[in-house]
C-alpha cells in the first residue's frame, strides 16, 4: 500500500516508516506539516496523520480536508482526551491509534481500515 | 484455442452456466467457482479506428487465448467493449493462483496480431471466487468487477475480490461512523444482585440498533472497532453517556452503595491519557467515582504489567473500584489475582456448574471463592440461569451474582423503575 505520513516528531515518523517498509508498504513521504507533500496525495492509498503538526493546519483540519477528497486517514496521535476524540470523529477517519502503539496495533489498524477502501 | 470468431455476449452467460451446472444459479456456490474480469485499455480506440467487426474479432482472439490458459470448463464472455469476463465454474481452491493470474495479464497485454497488425493493451485483472464472494453468480461477477475497479483505482494490475467476511467488515466499519453520528448506540443495564437478592448495581452494556440490519451484536462490532482503533470513539461515547447517567442517579439518590460497571478495552486502559480522560468526564458531569466500577478483561493483563498496575492503582486512588471480568476464559492464573490491584473478580459463566452434580465445576467455584476471600476480593458470578445455580451459589456464600435468571439487560428507565428508585422493590423477583 502507498502510505503518506504527516508527523512533526522526526523519531516517531522514522519508527513508523520503518515498521511500514519492513511490512511491505511503500512510504511515499514523511512531512512535518500539511503544507508539504500535497503533490503526493494523489498516489496515496492511505494517510497516517498526527494531530499535532507544524504549520497553520493541524492534523484534524487536514483530516477533514482529506475526507472531503476521499483520501482515507488513520490518526496516529498521543491525544485521546474526550474533546480531541469528538473532533477527530467528526472527520470520519478510517482508524485512530494512540501513541505509544505497538507494531501489531499499527499494522492491524491499517489492514482493517484497508477493507473499507481497498 | 484462439479459434473463436466472436465471444459470447453477457446475456449468453446465464444460459451457459445453467446448462453447465444443470442446477439453479444458487447451486453454483456448492461447486465453487471463479471469475476473472479483464480490462483491455485501448480496445475502444481500436474499435473507433477499425470498426466493430474488427475489434470484436480481436476480442474473440484474446478471449480464446485467455480461455486456453484456464481449466477446460472455463468460458470467456464479452462483458463490455473493452472488458472480458472469464468464468471458471468448477474451481477447487488454489487452481487459479498468482502465477496463472500473472500469465493471464501477460496474455491480455499482447501483442495480438490481426490482419498483419500488432496490438498491445494496458491491462488489469479483477479476480473473485465463490463461496468467498457470496452465493450467486451475480455475487461472483460483482466481486470480480469490484476487484478490477479497486486495482485500477490503486494502480495495480491484479485485484482480488473481498471475501464475504471482508466485505461485511468494510460495511460495518463505515456504518460505525454513522452509528456514532446518528445516535444509533444506546446503553442497556443488566442488574446485579447480592446474596440476599438485593440489587447491588448494574453493568452498562453497549447496544447498536442499525437502521437496516436491526440489532448488531457487540461481539461483531466491538472487536472490529478495537482492531481499527475506532474503539476510542465508541468508548468515548459510552463513558460520556454512562457518566451522565451516574451523575443523574447520584443526584436523585438512586445509587447509595450500588455500582455501575463500565467495560474498558485494553487499548483504552493502556492509553496514557485514560486517567485524565476519566477526570475530564468527572469534571464535566460531576459524577462521583465511588459508584463506578471499571471492568477489565484478562486480555488487558497481557499488556505491560507495570503499566497496568500503575493505571489500576491510579483508578483506585481516584475512587473507582476495579473488577476483573470473564475470569476463567483466558490464561487464568490465580497468581494474577494477587499480582494486580483488583477489588472484585467476576467468574465467567463457563465455570458455573449447571447443577451440583457437576462436582468438578462446583469445586472450582468453591475454590475461587476461598482464594478470593484470602486475597480480600469480592467474588461475582456471571451467567446465573437456573434456580439450582442460585441455590448452589447461596450455599457457598457467593457474594454477587448476575444472569438471565434474575434479569435481562434493561433500558435505563426500566432499571430505575424496577430496581433503583427507593420506593420500588430492589429485590430480584425470582
Amino acid at each position: 500500500m502507498n502510505i503518506l505520513i504527516f508527523e512533526d516528531e522526526q523519531i516517531s515518523a522514522m519508527e513508523c516508516k520503518e515498521i511500514l517498509e519492513e511490512n511491505g508498504h511503500d512510504v511515499l513521504g514523511v512531512h512535518a506539516s500539511f503544507g508539504q507533500g500535497q503533490d503526493q496525495l494523489d498516489e496515496a492509498d492511505l494517510v497516517l496523520m498526527d494531530i499535532r503538526l507544524d504549520g497553520e493546519v493541524d492534523g484534524i483540519e487536514a483530516g477533514r480536508r482529506l475526507n472531503d477528497q476521499d483520501v482515507p486517514v488513520i490518526y496516529v496521535t498521543a491525544h485521546s482526551d474526550s474533546s480531541t476524540l469528538s473532533e477527530a470523529q467528526s472527520t470520519y477517519p478510517a482508524g485512530y491509534i494512540v501513541k505509544p502503539y505497538t507494531e501489531d496495533e499499527l499494522l492491524t489498524a491499517i489492514e482493517t481500515a484497508s477493507l473499507s477502501f481497498g | 484455442m484462439g479459434e473463436l470468431e466472436y465471444l459470447p455476449e453477457r446475456h449468453d452467460l446465464y444460459d451457459w452456466i445453467e446448462r453447465w451446472s444443470d442446477t439453479t444459479l444458487a447451486g453454483l456456490s456448492e461447486v465453487r467457482a471463479a471469475a476473472i474480469m479483464v480490462e483491455l485499455n485501448g480496445l475502444q480506440e481500436v474499435q473507433r479506428a477499425n470498426g466493430h467487426r474488427f475489434s470484436d474479432r480481436l476480442l474473440a482472439q484474446i478471449g480464446g487465448q485467455i480461455q486456453g490458459e484456464l481449466p477446460p470448463a472455463a468460458r470467456c464472455f464479452n462483458w463490455h467493449n473493452s472488458r472480458i469476463l472469464a468464468v471458471v465454474p468448477d474451481h477447487p481452491e488454489g487452481v487459479i493462483d498468482d502465477d496463472i493470474l500473472s500469465m493471464l495479464l501477460q496474455v491480455a497485454e499482447g501483442p495480438h496480431e490481426l490482419a498483419d497488425r500488432a496490438f498491445r493493451f494496458q491491462s488489469a485483472i479483477g479476480f473473485s471466487t465463490l463461496p468467498q464472494a457470496g452465493e450467486t453468480l451475480d455475487d461472483l461477477i460483482t466481486a470480480a468487477q469490484q476487484a478490477l475497479e479497486n486495482a485500477l483505482k490503486t494502480n495495480r494490475t491484479v485485484g482480488e475480490g473481498k471475501s464475504v467476511e471482508e466485505a461485511e467488515t468494510a460495511v460495518l466499519l463505515n456504518d460505525l461512523h454513522n452509528a456514532l453520528k446518528n445516535d444509533e448506540f444506546f446503553l442497556k443495564y443488566q442488574p446485579q444482585f447480592s446474596r440476599d437478592l438485593r440489587c447491588s448495581g448494574a453493568e452498562a452494556l453497549i447496544r447498536w440498533e442499525h437502521p437496516e440490519r436491526g440489532t448488531v451484536s457487540p461481539g461483531l462490532f466491538l472487536p472490529l472497532a478495537e482492531r481499527s482503533g475506532l474503539i476510542h470513539f465508541v468508548s468515548n461515547w459510552v463513558f460520556k453517556t454512562a457518566f451522565e447517567r451516574v451523575a443523574e442517579w447520584q443526584d436523585k439518590g438512586y445509587l447509595n452503595d450500588r455500582t455501575i460497571a463500565l467495560n474498558v478495552s485494553p487499548t483504552q486502559l493502556t492509553s496514557e491519557q485514560f486517567p485524565e480522560f476519566l477526570k475530564e468526564q468527572q469534571r464535566r458531569t460531576e459524577a462521583e467515582p465511588d459508584n463506578i466500577e471499571i471492568e477489565i478483561t484478562e486480555k488487558t493483563l497481557d499488556s505491560d504489567p507495570d503499566v497496568i498496575v500503575e493505571r489500576l492503582e491510579s483508578l483506585q486512588a481516584q475512587g473507582y473500584s476495579v473488577a476483573l471480568d470473564d475470569f476463567g476464559t483466558g490464561y487464568s492464573s490465580v497468581q494474577r489475582l494477587a499480582d494486580f490491584p483488583l477489588d472484585r473478580v467476576k467468574v465467567d459463566r463457563s465455570l458455573l456448574p449447571a447443577s451440583q452434580d457437576d462436582e468438578r465445576r462446583c469445586e472450582i467455584v468453591r475454590f475461587l471463592i476461598r482464594i478470593a476471600d484470602v486475597l480480600d476480593l469480592d467474588v461475582f458470578v456471571e451467567g446465573v440461569e437456573t434456580d439450582k445455580q442460585l441455590e448452589f451459589l447461596q450455599q457457598i456464600q457467593c457474594q454477587y451474582m448476575q444472569g438471565f435468571y434474575f434479569e435481562h439487560p434493561l433500558n435505563h428507565d426500566k432499571l430505575v423503575e424496577d430496581y433503583l428508585r427507593e420506593e420500588s422493590s430492589t429485590e430480584a423477583t425470582v
